[in-house]
């Protein structure tokens, strides 16, 4: 792994009553795509304006390249962000916009303009230069919120849900492109986003915040494969917590046995929904069968997901290629290696 | 929907009454402006005497020039008063809703009472001379300070302060504050972000603050009638002289039409000025 950029060490954040942030600590690797993933209240955006300077920590350290910065304003952080509502200045053209930073950092006219207009280039933004950014559709003000960012040469880029105002098939186009933009410019980016599928899809690693604590930081196929709580797991794709009983090797839960290499006592697995299909051949030794009543099916394309019930009441969601046909009443099976054993914190 | 019976019956009773007091009462000031008086009698012969004497007598053009000085005066130190005090309640004060409040509440208390207020502060026996004399700045009352126009600047200022406030602190209150985090994330110092990003956007509340400064003080007559003296004369006052003591209405509607000319085509100008500045 790259040398580490930024570490945010123990951060805490009050407003008023509420304490946001209830000790804080990551690390951002130089290059690296972090994204902060929560849902609204869980102190993400907080973290990101703590990280930019727009707000003070309470506690704890923000450290980047070497050099304290958490009491720094934000015009002497070496960062660059990009707003949820994009924020161009409407009394300058596309133009100016991008060349502001340079501007105000004193880079003589010329070059400024110069730069911007690479930048602009970069994303695809040149024909509108002259333009005023109102003239603009979401995806295009996103670009140029974008090039201003990056233009200055940032050594962290921080992008607050920049893609949440977009529609979806545009949402999709900007994912990509912001994805091979943070690999052509090699700059680390924190994205603070609530939406899990554009987490996994754009980031090296993901950071789940949940009520101000850091639930898990993990690469997001760690993350799906192994969460390391309920929390994470129900949060990050859809999955079946099942609470079962160790017992020599043997996870009970039910009707339901499976092998485990775990000690004795209570356990919670998470069995992913794509990881139960329907019985075929003889019974493996390394599999669970059980058998269940179809309660519902959704047709979602190339997949389908099917609403389980067991005799004893246990419901399962399954989602298997949508070619297979099911009967109503059906044994069903998954891999003994594929319920996850989470860590119960609550 | 309402019925057109109904429409009529709400809408014609403010209509007529524009019509009466308003309208009616501009076509009868336009009609005495061509008129003259001869032998203390109005004489309703068309002429254009009344405007061809106001282009040509100095005294009325010199008038009309030192209330435009003054009422432009006036409108640079509510500028310099209001801003400072309309950002700081905007952008940095704590009890916005209480600091608003106090800054308006002037507006409440009467014009003539705040007009008074100032004849005593600096009348010859006033608080400000009886304190300069206390602490021997001064020997003897300086008369200057009241009946004269520096008094009516100072009185105009006062009262027309809050008039400029208003709409600057609107507009203040309208600079999205994303885009002030946005400047600072780029790297300008706060003065940088306040000159390229905050003045810039909030110049249509500057512009209309400005325009009820100095369109309110060009008009007034009560401040220079009691704190201006001679010397501190405003062309409203020769208005009123004329349709009072002078008895020269027809001269008197001619200067009061040029006047409303003046500021229509200031409120045009301004308004245009305005639109080109703001960005919604």
């Amino acid at each position: 792994m790259n040398p580490t950029l930024l570490s945010v060490r123990d951060v805490r954040k009050r407003f008023g009553a509420r304490e946001v942030l209830r000790g804080v600590s990551l690390d951002v690797a130089e290059g690296e795509f972090l994204t902060v993933l929560g849902e609204s209240g869980s102190g993400k955006t907080t973290l990101l304006r703590l990280i930019a300077g727009f707000e003070r920590t309470d506690a704890g350290e923000i450290v980047m390249s070497g050099e304290r910065i958490e009491q720094l304003p934000p015009y002497q952080r070496p960062v660059n962000t990009v707003f949820q509502q994009y924020a161009l200045f409407p009394h300058m053209s596309v133009a100016e916009n991008v060349a502001y930073g340079m501007r105000v950092t004193k880079v003589a006219k010329a070059e400024a303009m110069d730069r911007a207009a690479k930048a602009l280039a970069q994303v695809k933004m040149t024909e509108f230069a002259d333009a005023s950014p109102s003239k603009l559709s979401g995806g295009q003000q996103q670009r140029v919120a974008l090039a201003r960012a990056l233009v200055n040469r940032p050594k962290l880029l921080l992008l607050d849900e920049p893609l949440s105002a977009l529609d979806a098939n545009l949402r999709r186009q900007m994912q990509s492109e912001l994805k091979s933009l943070q690999r052509e410019v090699g700059i680390s980016f924190i994205f603070v986003t609530h939406d899990q599928d554009e987490a996994m899809a754009l980031s090296d690693r993901i950071a789940l915040l949940r009520d101000g604590v850091l639930e898990q930081i993990a690469s997001p196929s760690e993350i799906y494969n192994r969460p390391a709580s309920a929390y994470s797991a129900g949060f990050i794709g859809k999955t079946n917590l099942i609470q079962a009983q160790i017992a020599q090797g043997e996870a009970v839960a039910g009707s339901l046995r499976w092998k485990t290499q775990q000690p004795d006592g209570p356990a919670l697995f998470s069995i992913r929904p794509e990881n139960i299909r329907p019985a075929s051949g003889a019974a493996q030794n390394g599999s669970a069968r059980f058998a269940a009543r179809v309660q519902q099916q959704m047709f979602q394309g190339a997949t389908r997901v099917l609403w389980l019930e067991c005799q004893d009441g246990t419901k399962f969601e399954a989602r298997m290629h949508s070619g297979i046909e099911v009967p109503a009443d059906c044994e069903f099976e998954f891999d003994s290696k594929d319920a996850v054993l989470i860590k119960q914190k609550d | 929907m309402y019925s057109k019976g109904y429409k009529v019956a709400v809408t014609a009773p403010p209509l007529f009454w524009v019509t009466l007091f308003l309208l009616f009462a501009y076509v009868i000031l336009f009609a005495h402006s061509f008129w003259s008086v001869r032998d203390g009698q109005i004489a309703r012969e068309f002429t254009l005497a009344n405007y061809k004497q106001i282009a040509t007598s100095p005294l009325y053009l010199q008038v009309l020039f030192r209330s435009m000085k003054i009422a432009g005066t006036v409108t640079l130190l509510a500028l310099l008063l209001a801003y400072p005090v309309a950002y700081y309640v905007s952008f940095q004060a704590r009890h916005k809703n209480l600091l608003y409040q106090l800054i308006i509440v002037p507006l409440w208390v009467s014009y003539l009472v705040r007009a008074y207020a100032w004849k005593t502060i600096l009348g010859s026996d006033g608080v400000l001379n009886t304190s300069l004399q206390f602490l021997h700045v001064t020997h003897g009352p300086v008369s200057a300070l009241l009946y004269s126009p520096f008094a009516v600047v100072l009185t105009l200022t006062h009262i027309y302060t809050p008039f400029a406030f208003l709409p600057i602190f609107a507009s203040l209150e309208h600079v999205p504050r994303n885009l002030v985090e946005a400047s600072q994330d780029l790297g300008a110092a706060p003065l940088q972000t306040f000159r390229r990003v905050i003045l810039p956007l909030s110049l249509p509340g500057v512009i209309a603050g400005a325009t009820f400064a100095f369109v309110l003080s060009l008009g007034d007559f009560l401040a220079p009638l009691l704190v201006g003296g001679p010397s501190g004369i405003m062309i409203s006052n020769i208005v009123v002289s004329l349709f009072g003591a002078a008895y020269d209405w027809p001269l008197g509607a001619a200067i009061s039409l040029c006047m409303l000319v003046l500021v229509v085509a200031l409120l045009f100008a301004t308004e245009r000025l305005e639109k080109r500045y703001s960005y919604q």
